[in-house]
């Protein structure tokens, strides 16, 4: 009887992968913005840039079992003195309102979150989850009253002025990145 | 014994000088009754998340000694961060759970699955290393040093009785922005801690 020889199965993401270049812009980026901790939860968008942060040694790097987790650590890490970033999904998003509402807005204390913008017409795949988010993620954040920016390509990201515009205000900023700008973090130089 | 003992027991007896993070309701109202402390951030909102708040300052500033008390009906909420907890490990952390099964600050409605739940096996099982179950004052005070993080990330369940319609409890007489202030200035003046740039954002 033949018998299929066992696929070799990996749970966990090569980090020997070369970074692209748009991922160390990235980190450089952060790095300058004086972000010195990340807490992440990936979307399959998000997932390079989480990558390129978690192979630079710069940042301790906090992997999360739900969002809300990344809001509280990185407000913790404001009061230890150094800025923070949180990488999620926007479905991350839609389920950290509370959150974001009873600690960052209530308490005036900043956050960044870099996040994927989906359920753009032209995105692929192009399926109804992801429409779903799209549809409700923009007009929540706005009925929030943060400041949220859409991003096409890399040129258009600022870490360090996002960053310092977070904590002027006091409040969350929002950077979506659509399916063009984090394919660019999965081209590897 | 009761949560106001054990706060009590920790305000008076163990307490030096770690940072506290404190969850909401009784364990933030019990320990301002016992400290009226600046140095000290009363999350009263985000139930769950002042574990989260805590790993965050910890990670942040590893010089400094950080204690969380939670609750287990906060925890209840954010179970999975126990999980981060654990991959992180930071050595600078105390992370208390007051387990009285029960939501005493709005009258002692039961928690979920009370009288099931094994906290100190669930936090062994995602591979906490340091954990205690202590039941009375006297066994707080023999684990002074322990408490005092002198053995790394540990994780404590301080077992009390659940009192329903306990006395009016002592509010915190601040919050939002004030809070936020106060615990920064608190950690600029005592630890060195950078947390305001010049402008005072």
């Amino acid at each position: 009887m033949n018998r299929r020889k066992p696929v070799e199965r990996t749970i966990t993401v090569d980090q020997t992968v070369s970074m692209s270049s748009s991922g160390k812009a990235f980190c450089n980026q952060a790095a300058a913005a004086g972000v010195r901790v990340v807490a992440s939860l990936p979307d399959d968008w998000v997932l390079p840039v989480i990558n390129a942060v978690d192979g630079d040694k710069r940042f301790k790097h906090v992997r999360v079992a739900r969002e809300a987790e990344a809001v509280g650590i990185c407000a913790g890490a404001f009061f230890g003195g150094v800025n923070s970033l949180a990488i999620m999904g926007m479905a991350g998003v839609l389920a950290i309102i509370h959150e974001l509402a009873t600690l960052n807005l209530m308490h005036d204390i900043p956050l960044l979150i870099v996040t994927s913008m989906r359920g753009q017409p032209d995105e692929e795949p192009h399926t109804v989850y992801q429409v779903a988010q799209g549809q409700v993620g923009a007009p929540v954040i706005q009925a929030l009253g943060l400041y949220h920016r859409v991003i096409d390509n890399f040129s258009e990201l600022n870490l360090p002025s996002l960053v310092k515009h977070s904590r002027i205000t006091k409040r969350p900023a929002i950077v979506s990145m659509t399916r063009r700008m984090t394919a660019e973090f999965a081209e590897v130089s | 014994m009761r949560a106001g003992e054990a706060y009590k027991c920790l305000a008076e007896q163990v307490w030096q000088d770690e940072t506290v993070v404190c969850s909401l309701g009784t364990t933030a109202n019990e320990w301002w009754r016992h400290t009226k402390s600046d140095d000290c951030f009363y999350m009263n909102s985000s139930m769950g998340l002042a574990a989260s708040f805590g790993l965050g300052l910890s990670l942040a500033a590893p010089d400094l000694r950080v204690w969380v008390l939670d609750s287990d009906g906060a925890l209840c909420m954010n179970l999975g961060s126990l999980l981060t907890e654990a991959a992180q490990n930071p050595p600078n952390m105390t992370h208390f759970l007051l387990s009285n099964g029960c939501y005493q600050a709005i009258g002692g409605s039961p928690l979920v699955n009370v009288g099931r739940t094994d906290w100190a096996a669930l936090a062994r099982a995602v591979g906490i290393e340091n954990v205690l179950r202590l039941s009375s004052v006297e066994e707080i005070v023999a684990s002074s040093k322990i408490l005092q993080n002198t053995a790394g990330y540990t994780f404590v369940i301080l077992e009390v009785d659940g009192i329903a319609g306990e006395k009016e409890p002592l509010r915190i007489p601040f919050e939002g922005p004030e809070m936020k202030y106060r615990f920064g200035r608190s950690l600029q003046s005592r630890s060195g801690i950078s947390v305001f740039g010049p402008y005072g954002y």
